[in-house]
């Protein structure tokens, strides 16, 4: 899933930044930022619906973003994670990708 | 008062009239938001190729409710952030505005009985209605400024003042979303 054989689905003409630099083989990771708005109840239903997530994953990671400001929602190639959070703000959440 | 139910696998859904002018009015304003017009985009193929695309956005918005709508995808990268942005923004404002018109179009022709407005909605477009109400939810919030105490706000406000009423629209909104939430996970 990863490597130089895979096209990326955008395409930069930035240098990468500071933290690819280090270790381009680190993985990505999505960020699901707590907010005062979103319901527990919704939140949990969306990790179910979107990343296939059991109700027992589901509600730890809420409660994770609940409790500590933030989740680590999914992980995976800097392109996966973009769709990840795209998907994610379709349904409202405040999410970001960085690398771990 | 509004009512929801899950049966046969559907959630249905009873409004009575003022809950739909209120939440048509709401669906509508955020929909303007996001600039789109309550009708559906041009089906016409070739009234669709002359429709300029607008600008692609590249700076996060500086009106705090479509900052929250359309968030930043990068938090401390401005360069991978506009790029994200600039790629993605005119799809992300589609996909809600479609479901946003999805409930407008529902509540202007659903099924109307005993003086509700009656709706049977399938998991799909339960999720549609989900996303909806919680973009709905996300601009009343941010506008009203609510916080996690916001029962404690509440609970010293004087019910005959403003932000106690824009309040109680905000509370029916939630209401109404985790009762769907609920419904959908029966």
């Amino acid at each position: 899933m990863m490597g130089p054989m895979t096209a990326p689905t955008i395409e930069r003409s930035r240098t990468p930044g500071a933290s690819e630099v280090v270790d381009p083989d680190k993985p990505w990771v999505t960020i699901v930022w707590n907010d005062p708005v979103n319901l527990m109840s919704y939140v949990t239903w969306v990790f179910q619906k979107l990343f296939g997530y059991s109700v027992d994953k589901a509600t730890a990671l809420m409660l994770d973003v609940h409790q500590k400001g933030r989740a680590a929602v999914s992980s995976g190639s800097r392109e996966q994670m973009e769709h990840d959070v795209a998907r994610l703000h379709a349904a409202g959440l405040w999410a970001t990708l960085q690398q771990d | 008062m509004g009512s929801v139910k899950r049966r046969g696998g559907l959630v249905r859904i009873g409004l009575d009239d003022p809950e739909v002018v209120l939440l048509a009015s709401l669906v509508a304003q955020v929909l303007e938001l996001l600039g789109g017009s309550a009708e559906a985009a041009p089906r016409d193929p070739v009234e669709a190729l002359l429709t300029l695309p607008p600008q692609a956005e590249v700076e996060t918005p500086q009106d705090p409710v479509l900052a929250r709508l359309l968030p930043d995808a990068y938090r401390d990268d401005a360069d991978a952030a506009g790029e994200f942005r600039r790629l993605m923004d005119g799809e992300l404002r589609a996909q809600k505005c479609a479901v946003l018109r999805r409930v407008l179009d529902d509540l202007a022709t659903g099924r109307r009985k005993g003086g509700e407005l009656r709706l049977e909605l399938d998991s799909e477009a339960a999720s549609e209605w989900l996303y909806a109400i919680n973009d709905v939810r996300l601009t009343l919030g941010t506008t009203l400024g609510v916080t996690e105490e916001i029962l404690d706000e509440v609970a010293e406000l004087e019910p005959d003042s403003p932000r106690f009423l824009q309040l109680g629209i905000y509370d029916w909104m939630t209401w109404l979303q985790d009762a769907m939430v609920r419904s959908l996970a029966d």
